[in-house]
């Protein structure tokens, strides 16, 4: 872990994983919607607005995942100061608060069929909400200073405080009475749900979590890049700014040396 | 087969709810697919482009610097001496 650290080390790594990363999103993406939509039968219950699981649940586990990575991203940047736990952290937030996104918006349609409402204010819909709102704050704090350093500790102590909110989203369904399902795949005993959508599920959880990884890499490289063009430029302006004193030093300080030698 | 596709497509009746469920995540996902590309197109195109010019600045002012280091003090801060030299009786003059 510490030796991918590197900057520079991971840009290579970055650089060599991409081609496989997107590939392999491709073709999960491709047979896990192949899976999903034509091969998995209807629910005995629910009926085909049971297709609406193979992304909401995914994206609700990735919506979670981005969320630890961010916090264990943040703690690694308060604690040891890594350079790229800062990055990581900056790059998940936007594609996690995406993911929660589709899972409120699926959750959303799936549940006016299936419950007769678009929502309600119960533990699990409201912990999920907050999620976004920490999303949307952590993205906000890291922007809200011009010091960007500021910004990122800023951010990483919100990251690390939200992060309580974890739990409480995976046993809101335990721990209170609410509309929202109990967990039917990670759960004591094993899953309660028939192969023929347990396999469309993981494939479809598999090409979500490959795409996190691919545009997480993708934008941590950007932005890696970035802080090295920022770099050459401020280099290049102190540079000017420096022979621009050399050159004015020459120039306009004499009149004030000897001015002072007037008021002497 | 007209029949099966259209039937395929109401999802029993449950169309209004399923495909823009799928229509959203595609609709996020592609979004973000291009914007990561764009993020890192652009990077890399604005680093190549400092990078050039960086190097193309490097070489007179390269060799600029090198006269600075080794010979500059003593060429270039004789016109400056020159100047303060010239101004200060001037100065010395007026006062």
């Amino acid at each position: 872990m510490h030796r991918f650290a590197n900057p520079g080390r991971f840009l290579r790594l970055a650089d060599r994983l991409q081609p496989w990363l997107i590939t392999a999103t491709v073709l999960a993406f491709v047979a896990g919607l192949y899976l999903a939509l034509f091969h998995s039968p209807a629910d005995y219950q629910q009926g085909e607005t049971v297709r609406i699981m193979y992304i909401h649940v995914p994206a609700a586990w990735l919506a979670m995942f981005a969320y630890c990575l961010i916090a264990v991203a943040s703690a690694c940047a308060l604690i040891w100061r890594h350079p790229l736990a800062d990055v990581a952290a900056e790059a998940a937030s936007p594609l996690g608060a995406g993911f929660t996104l589709i899972a409120l918006v699926s959750g959303s349609l799936w549940g006016r069929p299936m419950w007769g409402t678009y929502w309600v204010w119960d533990a699990r819909l409201t912990s999920f909400l907050l999620l976004f709102f920490l999303y949307l704050g952590h993205m906000a704090l890291m922007q809200a200073f011009e010091d960007r350093q500021r910004g990122q500790r800023a951010a990483a102590i919100l990251a690390l405080v939200g992060a309580v909110n974890v739990p409480v989203i995976k046993f809101s369904v335990d721990w209170w009475n609410t509309l929202h399902q109990p967990a039917s795949i990670m759960r004591m005993g094993g899953p309660s749900i028939d192969p023929s959508m347990l396999h469309p599920l993981f494939l479809m959880a598999i090409a979500f979590q490959l795409f996190f990884f691919a545009a997480l890499f993708a934008r941590m490289k950007a932005e890696l890049l970035a802080a090295r063009a920022r770099t050459l430029l401020f280099n290049r302006l102190r540079a000017q700014a420096a022979a621009n004193k050399v050159a004015g030093k020459s120039v306009t300080p004499a009149p004030a040396v000897a001015g002072e030698g007037v008021q002497s | 087969m007209n029949q099966a596709l259209q039937d395929y497509l109401l999802m029993g009746g449950y169309a209004p709810f399923i495909w823009p469920a799928y229509g959203v995540a595609a609709l996020v996902l592609i979004a973000f697919a291009i914007d990561s590309w764009r993020r890192v197109h652009q990077a890399t195109t604005a680093l190549r482009r400092l990078e050039a010019e960086a190097a193309l600045l490097a070489r007179p002012a390269g060799n600029k610097t090198a006269g600075n280091k080794t010979t500059g003090p003593v060429v270039s801060a004789q016109p400056g001496r020159q100047e303060t030299d010239r101004q200060k009786p001037d100065q010395q003059v007026g006062s």
